[in-house]
């Protein structure tokens, strides 16, 4: 083999060494960027959780109920003598709240 | 030129050469063959890093699925003591200890063992976690698991049951699901870098398969007004247990389901084991007067007697066999209307007798007296009724009138419902169904028949008779504005010491409403209360109590 031959060759499987680990560093570099991104959906996630057990646990019966309690002693549940059904014109929401409150 | 002039000296340095090759050919042989799968194992183990998977646990809901029990992550404190100098150490008690609120003396103890790996803290509240996430020291890190949540504290506790520190359900449904609950572990492998950081490259990956949730029939509202009721009568008479149950009586739904004591599903350990027991379907006792719509029940659906036969209730003392057994207040005539709404024990053993022992028996056996619902809830036990070949000569003079024979809460609350259900008895059950992560429903509980106790017309007519008992009978204090309701009140002896205590009393309410097309079946039991102990007196405003707020509420679902 000549010696410009080998050198061709050398530089092709050189060339290809290189390009490979250099793919595969670029699979560990995104990796890492991954894992940060990761920690910032985690930490998101949490403040989430964290969120859901609060609602939960603030809507749940025994809290409302709770509440209620504490500051009207008298809370009773509405019974059908107590609440008015008000029709409204045109279906517009607003009006709706509106006569309501007037009424 | 140079080589020809020293060819020792050459052939000195090519031969060690050639001596250094031949041992880098050894060394390589023995690396990369001899040694090849132990090296290969050793770099697996630092570069690959197992995690198991954990499923998430199913979430137990109320009928309209309000979550009653959920996982919720939680961070657990790990140490590695074997990493730790000493100074790390003390720093480490000196910082955890007051957060955690242990002694210092548990964590230095804790930190003394030879341990590459010990617990701190497991699954600490958010609070702790917060503020114990800003410490850097070294040997101390944090894990994220999960731990079960019960958002509305102790309500439905004895239902729900609850689960240990490691997802393991220990009572109630969280026990008798926990197969259904718990799902599947998974489990991912990870590269890992030369710091030991996890990298996002999974090698192998096997999902975690969730667990299923399970839909329980309890309404959330209705079981927190019925536990606020009883909450009520347990603390202002003193007693040392009450129970409180809340069914339909159409489908046997059980919409609530409540003891007292209670306990916090989220920390067992901090309660009794006698606060922790179901006392409505473990516990059994004496009925008393509740007991009378047996006898009722035979007399009307027999023909024995009509509502307005009179009987003479002996002014309040009959003879019976050699004992005598009276009345809490003598009468005189009733109607038979008039002895179930005065609860009368003379007159409601008149009609006993007339009716025969048998048949009292049979009536007691139809309303299922001495059998199990099969609720399916653990340590349900079935009661005393004994056979008439075993009755004594009184006890045509016991039974009737609740004593000599024993029940469970539960079984007071399928019996009445029974009666509100135009006489067709229904199993009572408080698991709607069970659904899949994937949506799909694995086993779902239907209304079921048990047997018809009585015909129609007799269940309307004994309705209208117990409706007396609380118009103008003994459950006055029951009276609910604008709603028809019907039940019957007790006021049983406790058994001590092999007598009937005069002292000791479970005060009882059997009900339901509305009369004309009943919607709730409730039972109260409130054991030994005082000063009051009468069951109209005790358990009667309970029942107002549950059933007003319930059926508003329940109206208000429906919309207007």
């Amino acid at each position: 083999m000549k010696v410009s031959d080998f050198l061709k060759v050398m530089f092709v499987i050189t060339f290809t060494a290189v390009l490979y680990i250099h793919l595969q560093m670029s699979i560990y570099d995104l990796a890492y960027q991954g894992k940060k991104k990761e920690d910032t959906v985690e930490k998101l996630a949490e403040n989430n959780v964290m969120m859901k057990n609060d609602i939960l646990r603030l809507k749940s019966a025994d809290h409302i109920g709770r509440e209620l309690l504490e500051k009207e002693k008298d809370y009773k549940f509405a019974s059908r003598s107590n609440v008015v059904e008000v029709e409204t014109t045109g279906g517009n929401p607003i009006s709706g709240l509106l006569a309501f409150a007037k009424f | 030129m140079y080589f020809q002039r020293h060819p020792t000296r050459i052939g000195f340095i090519f031969f060690f050469i050639f001596f250094l090759l031949i041992l880098f050919i050894i060394k390589l042989s023995l690396i990369q063959v001899f040694r090849s799968s132990y090296l290969a194992d050793k770099a697996e183990k630092q570069h690959n890093h197992v995690v198991d998977l954990e499923p998430r646990r199913g979430t137990i809901y109320d009928r309209d699925l309000r979550s009653l029990a959920l996982n919720v992550a939680a961070y657990s404190l790990f140490a590695n003591p074997k990493a730790m100098k000493a100074e790390q150490k003390e720093e480490a008690v000196r910082q955890v200890a007051s957060v955690l609120g242990v002694s210092g003396e548990e964590i230095a103890r804790k930190l003394d063992k030879p341990k590459s790996f010990i617990w701190l803290a497991r699954k600490m509240p958010q609070d702790q976690y917060e503020r114990l996430k800003g410490i850097k020291l070294h040997g101390l890190g944090f894990i994220k698991e999960s731990k079960r949540f019960y958002p509305n504290g102790e309500l439905a506790a004895h239902v729900m049951g609850f689960a240990n520190i490691d997802n393991v359900g220990l009572q109630g449904v969280e026990l008798e699901f926990d197969k259904y609950l718990h799902g599947t572990k998974g489990v991912a492998q990870f590269l890992r870098d030369a710091r030991q950081r996890d990298l996002m490259i999974e090698k192998d990956f096997i999902a975690p398969k969730d667990g299923s949730d399970v839909v329980l029939t309890i309404d959330e509202t209705i079981q927190f007004i019925a536990e606020k009721a009883l909450d009520k009568a347990f603390q202002k008479y003193n007693a040392a247990s009450a129970c409180v149950i809340v069914l339909n009586p159409k489908t046997g739904e059980v919409l609530a389901f409540a003891n007292r004591p209670t306990f916090r599903p989220d920390a067992p350990d901090k309660s009794s084991p006698e606060s922790r027991t179901n006392r409505a379907v473990a516990f059994t006792y004496e009925p008393g007067s509740v007991f009378k719509i047996v006898t009722a029940t035979g007399a009307l659906e027999e023909g024995i007697t009509n509502e307005d036969e009179v009987f003479f209730c002996e002014n309040g003392k009959y003879l019976v066999g050699n004992h005598i057994l009276k009345d809490a207040h003598p009468k005189g005539r009733l109607t038979f209307r008039q002895v179930i709404e005065q609860s009368s024990n003379i007159g409601t053993v008149k009609v006993a007798q007339r009716l025969g022992a048998d048949k009292v028996y049979e009536y007691a056996h139809r309303y299922r007296f001495g059998q199990k619902t099969n609720i399916g809830m653990t340590g349900e036990v079935g009661g005393i009724l004994k056979p008439t070949s075993r009755w004594s000569k009184t006890s045509i003079g016991a039974v009737p009138i609740g004593q000599e024979v024993t029940v469970t809460a539960v079984q007071l609350a399928t019996a009445i419902a029974a009666v509100a259900n135009d006489g067709v008895m229904m199993k009572p059950y408080f698991i709607k169904y069970v659904k899949a992560p994937n949506g799909m429903i694995t086993e779902e509980n239907k209304p079921q028949v048990i047997g018809r106790v009585m015909k129609s017309e007799t269940s309307r007519r004994l309705r209208s008779i117990l409706q007396g008992v609380i118009d103008v009978g003994t459950a006055q204090m029951a009276k609910i504005k604008d709603i028809p309701a019907g039940g019957k009140t007790g006021t049983a002896q406790k058994v001590v010491n092999g007598t009937y205590s005069h002292s000791k009393f479970v005060a009882s309410f059997i009900g339901f409403a509305p009369v004309d097309d009943p919607k709730l079946a409730v039972v109260i039991s409130v054991d030994e209360p005082h000063p009051a102990y009468y069951g109209g007196v005790v358990a009667g405003p309970v029942f107002r109590e549950v059933v007003e707020d319930s059926l508003k509420y329940l109206a208000g679902k429906k919309g207007l």
